[in-house]
């Protein structure tokens, strides 16, 4: 494994930070099939041609959001609409968490239009540098492919059995590592292309809905604690209260 | 005669201590025995209730800051005014502030009055109360009522 950059932003408390700059465009990996080092001589270690370094980024955002109790569901609907409409969907979702997946290049979009819906008390941002693990891959990939390749020619020229044996049980070993790399980039290339927001919500106090309407409630006046004890006994109550 | 005079004494202090402020009690209402907290109390069938507290003016305050101590109290407890304080009178010209209030409870709406007089030595609270419907219906001889008041 290759190592990663991992940068983390976290707010904890604190007014909401803006979202991180926007992650870069799809990853650049060849496909499949697409050797990289299409011009390396058969057999020869494909060393001599790398392809170009681009910026492999898996983002991971975690929010903390309040939501008046009532509107808890409406909020949770509202993100999964937010990630519908970037072609992105909901992963998972248990009592008041949701976990969507949208494309990375909506990562950014999508953090700020959940921001937009108020409430989040604090949001941390993940950035998992995936680039180097690639292009490793990408080479140990060409690498294989040039080997196969080599020892199919091989194979053919061979005439004695023992050795056809030995190509045979080589090429299926370099198959197997194949298929192997092959499954950790196609794993990558999704994880790089999908961002993953998760969104903890809670119900308001009641108290922290009055500060964040902006209207709290004004004091009521203050009312004179007399030395006279029956003033406080004025009131519908005991006037209706005819038993003695 | 010198017993006759000691009971004609007697019954004086009696007279004195029961004093209290009375309303003329209106036609269709029961009235009822003066307690610890009331100098006079009626009732209607429907429920609509007269009374009036008779309290020592210990603070020696006029009716405007019994009026307002009051209002504000009520206020407080969620009793919401029908209109702005206004002035009261009783047939034997004690001027009073009288506050009306609307109260909500558990789907009754009731309608609460409340007359204040105040002389040196003592505060009369006059108060009248009942169903909306059935106290809007009682509230002329509510009023005819409150006018009535003897000190």
């Amino acid at each position: 494994m290759s190592p990663t950059a991992e940068a983390k932003v976290a707010n904890e408390g604190a007014p909401a930070p803006a979202p991180p700059p926007p992650p870069p465009a799809a990853p650049g990996a060849p496909a499949k099939d697409e050797a990289p080092v299409a011009t390396a001589p058969a057999g020869a270690p494909a060393k001599a041609k790398t392809p170009a370094k681009s910026q492999q980024i898996i983002f991971t955002g975690d929010m903390k959001m309040l939501a008046d109790e009532e509107a808890l569901t409406k909020t949770i609907d509202r993100i999964i609409d937010l990630a519908d409409n970037v072609g992105g969907h909901v992963q998972s979702r248990k009592d008041n968490d949701v976990q969507i997946k949208v494309p990375s290049t909506s990562f950014r979009e999508t953090m700020k239009a959940i921001n937009d819906l108020g409430g989040v008390t604090s949001q941390s941002i993940s950035a998992e540098d995936v680039s180097e693990e690639m292009h490793d891959l990408d080479v140990r990939l060409a690498n294989l492919r040039a080997t196969r390749t080599r020892l199919q020619e091989l194979m053919n020229k061979a005439g004695a059995i023992p050795d056809v044996l030995t190509v045979e049980k080589e090429l299926e070993r370099v198959a197997q590592e194949i298929d192997k790399i092959e499954g950790r980039l196609a794993f990558l290339k999704t994880r790089t292309s999908e961002s993953t927001i998760d969104v903890h919500l809670t119900a308001k106090p009641k108290q922290v809905q009055q500060v964040a309407t902006g209207t709290p409630t004004p004091p009521k006046p203050r009312v004179l604690d007399l030395p006279v004890p029956w003033v406080g006994n004025v009131g519908i109550d005991p006037l209706l209260s005819l038993k003695k | 005669m010198r017993i006759a005079h000691i009971f004609a004494g007697l019954a004086f202090l009696v007279l004195t201590a029961c004093h209290g402020g009375r309303l003329a009690t209106p036609s269709g209402f029961a009235t009822l025995d003066s307690d610890d907290a009331y100098s006079y109390r009626a009732t209607n069938a429907q429920g609509v209730v007269l009374g009036v507290r008779t309290e020592d003016n210990d603070v020696k305050a006029n009716v405007n800051f019994w009026a307002d101590a009051l209002d504000l109290r009520l206020k407080n407890q969620g009793y919401a005014p029908l209109a702005q304080p206004s002035d009261a009178r009783t047939r034997g010209g004690l001027r009073g502030r009288q506050m009306r209030y609307e109260v909500t409870r558990e789907g009754r709406t009731e309608h609460y009055w409340l007359t204040i007089f105040a002389t040196e030595k003592k505060v009369y609270v006059v108060e009248a109360a009942g169903d909306k419907e059935v106290f809007d219906s009682a509230s002329p001889l509510v009023e005819s009522a409150i006018e009535s008041l003897k000190l």
